[in-house]
């Protein structure tokens, strides 16, 4: 399987779960200009981003251009126990879609 | 014979290859669309105005949004948001003087712990607006945040 442009990790303290994930992605803006030739790099962004538990939706975050090169993201959740599957998944502005799933440590 | 053997075996991979590809995609079937207007709304006005928001936001202490006041990098600015206010149900983050001023929206469940960090990119010194949505109100808070161009430090 080809390399996860996602990272993820989701610890258990207190109660409260912090769920940190890092997207590899160029967020293009559409609105920076090529330096050779001129011409506009065409927008290339997340536009959405989920995260859920089996069926449960957790948390669901849509996201403009304006969101830095690469994205980290970082929340918490209560009510999640240790061991349980999380997944988060991200759709871009060309439809590009991908998910992982990590164990709450 | 080898005509039919065929055929069943590719309708067979094609059905398993449909049940991978599906169960693949679940996850975002929950998805909503994304709300094209708001994000590429050149004002906030109007960029709340698609969200759905007639009334104006109030400034309240109990939005907490922690962002350094000076950005050293444009690019890359975290911006910390929370809130202890109950029953919030979305956060919304905003550059004021950004081509795009909305960021990002978060909607929240009842899972969800009212703390959101992202980073986001700065055009130029602006207001970073954090909103909170909380029994159909919406409170915010703000502050200033300085760009250093060039790295000079200013």
């Amino acid at each position: 399987m080809a390399k996860k442009n996602i990272k993820l990790r989701a610890k258990l303290k207190n109660g409260i779960v912090t769920v940190k994930a890092i997207f590899k992605h160029p967020m293009e803006t559409g609105l920076r200009k090529d330096k050779v030739t001129g011409l506009k790099v065409p927008a290339h962004h997340i536009t959405e981003t989920t995260c859920h538990r089996k069926d449960d939706l957790l948390l669901s975050s849509q996201w403009g251009p304006g969101v830095s090169k690469n994205p980290f993201i970082s929340f918490t959740l209560k009510g999640i126990d240790k061991g349980e599957m999380l997944t988060i998944a991200y759709v871009d502005n060309k439809g590009k879609t991908e998910s992982l799933d990590v164990k709450v440590k | 014979m080898k005509r039919r053997i065929f055929l069943k075996g590719s309708l067979l991979s094609g059905l398993i290859s449909f049940a991978a590809g599906s169960s693949l995609l679940l996850p975002l079937k929950l998805l909503a669309n994304w709300n094209k207007e708001a994000f590429q709304a050149t004002d906030m006005k109007t960029a709340n105005a698609a969200l759905g928001d007639t009334t104006a936001a109030i400034e309240s202490d109990r939005v907490f949004l922690d962002v350094k006041d000076i950005a050293e990098n444009a690019a890359v600015v975290p911006v910390k948001v929370s809130t202890d206010l109950e029953n919030a149900e979305s956060i919304r983050i905003y550059v004021e003087n950004n081509p795009n001023p909305l960021i990002a929206t978060f909607k929240l469940s009842q899972y969800t712990d009212n703390f959101v960090f992202i980073r986001t990119k700065m055009r130029e010194t602006s207001n970073v607006i954090a909103m909170v949505e909380a029994d159909g109100q919406l409170y915010m808070a703000k502050k200033q945040i300085k760009v250093t161009a060039g790295g000079c430090g200013g």
